[in-house]
């Protein structure tokens, strides 16, 4: 009885130990694998005119497929949603810059409208040329860049 | 001047293979990504094949047109590979294929391209894919097929050298 016992104690304390281990190291990926979910990154854009936040979020999943999302939702959790928030299934970078309670994007392929956008926040969205895309590119190189990538 | 391996090598495919029609991309001319792929192969042997797959998902060390510093121009950065223009996601999937075949696993073996194209198939697409691509793209299983010929000969140089 004593020997199961310890069996058990043994295992419970190896697998919290792996857990522990993987969540001191990178907590996102171990619930990721666990769970199975896309890796998101995110990023949180400040509105000062308007006291709002936006949250840039891109869901990589697997090693090709990348869904960019602008939502009024930080949460990782938290699927894309095409009537709530602008989703684009691409891997190309966008450049952006926040102008009072507008947010102003330059990119190469553009997001379609969601039925509900964001309240109190514009945004606007510039398509590109490659010559013109890949001069951000140069200038971001340079130093010279004013946009944020993402 | 120059030349590509492939018709639509600068060509921008959506992420299920589809063509956009738009062709993208700038070129660095006279500069090479030989160093970049040795360089990253390098650390792959060190660190070993679990780390290395998991280090080269999105964003991480061996996504190289994610690095600002290796492709200044995300993935339309195009640069020389044996001798042909070669955009920065090419150069991207040979590593990819490169780092299977040259990379031992714990248990001592190495990835077979019908192993690493019907994982990568399945990453792309759940349902994975039949034979020959097993759901992976045409546009990136031909640089990833390349860079695992490529390392199964670097393999075998390897063990003649050694002998």
């Amino acid at each position: 009885m004593k020997v199961k016992i310890l069996i058990v104690v043994l295992s419970v304390c190896l697998v919290a130990g792996f857990i522990w281990v993987g969540l001191s190291i990178d907590p996102w990926r171990v619930l990721h694998f666990v769970i199975w979910r896309p890796q998101v990154t995110v990023k949180e854009v400040h509105f000062p005119g308007v006291d709002k936040d936006l949250y840039l979020k891109a869901y990589h999943d697997g090693i090709g497929r990348t869904v960019k999302v602008i939502s009024e939702s930080g949460s990782r959790f938290r699927d894309p949603d095409s009537d709530e928030d602008f989703v684009l299934s691409s891997q190309d970078d966008f450049f952006y810059e926040v102008s009072g309670d507008t947010l102003k994007i330059y990119l190469v392929e553009i997001f379609p409208n969601p039925k509900n956008p964001p309240e109190g926040i514009v945004v606007q969205q510039y398509l590109l040329e490659n010559p013109a895309y890949m001069n951000l590119y140069d200038k971001r190189r340079k130093g010279d860049l004013h946009l944020e990538i993402f | 001047m120059g030349e590509t391996e492939y018709w639509d090598e600068f060509v921008v495919y959506d992420d299920q293979g589809g063509m956009t029609g738009r062709v993208s991309g700038r070129i660095i001319f006279n500069e090479s990504w030989d160093f970049t792929i040795f360089d990253k192969n390098l650390e792959a042997r060190r660190i070993g094949l679990q780390w290395t797959a998991w280090e080269s998902t999105p964003k991480e060390e061996f996504d190289i047109k994610a690095d600002a510093k290796i492709s200044p121009f995300g993935r339309y950065t195009r640069r020389l590979f044996k001798g042909k223009y070669v955009s920065a996601r090419s150069a991207g999937n040979y590593l990819a294929g490169y780092n299977a075949s040259t990379v031992k696993s714990n248990w001592g073996n190495y990835i077979t391209r019908e192993g690493f194209l019907k994982v990568a198939g399945h990453l792309h697409n759940s349902a994975g894919g039949p034979s020959p691509y097993y759901g992976e793209i045409p546009y990136a299983t031909r640089w990833i097929e390349r860079g695992i010929t490529d390392g199964a000969a670097m393999r075998t140089w390897e063990l003649y050298r050694k002998k």
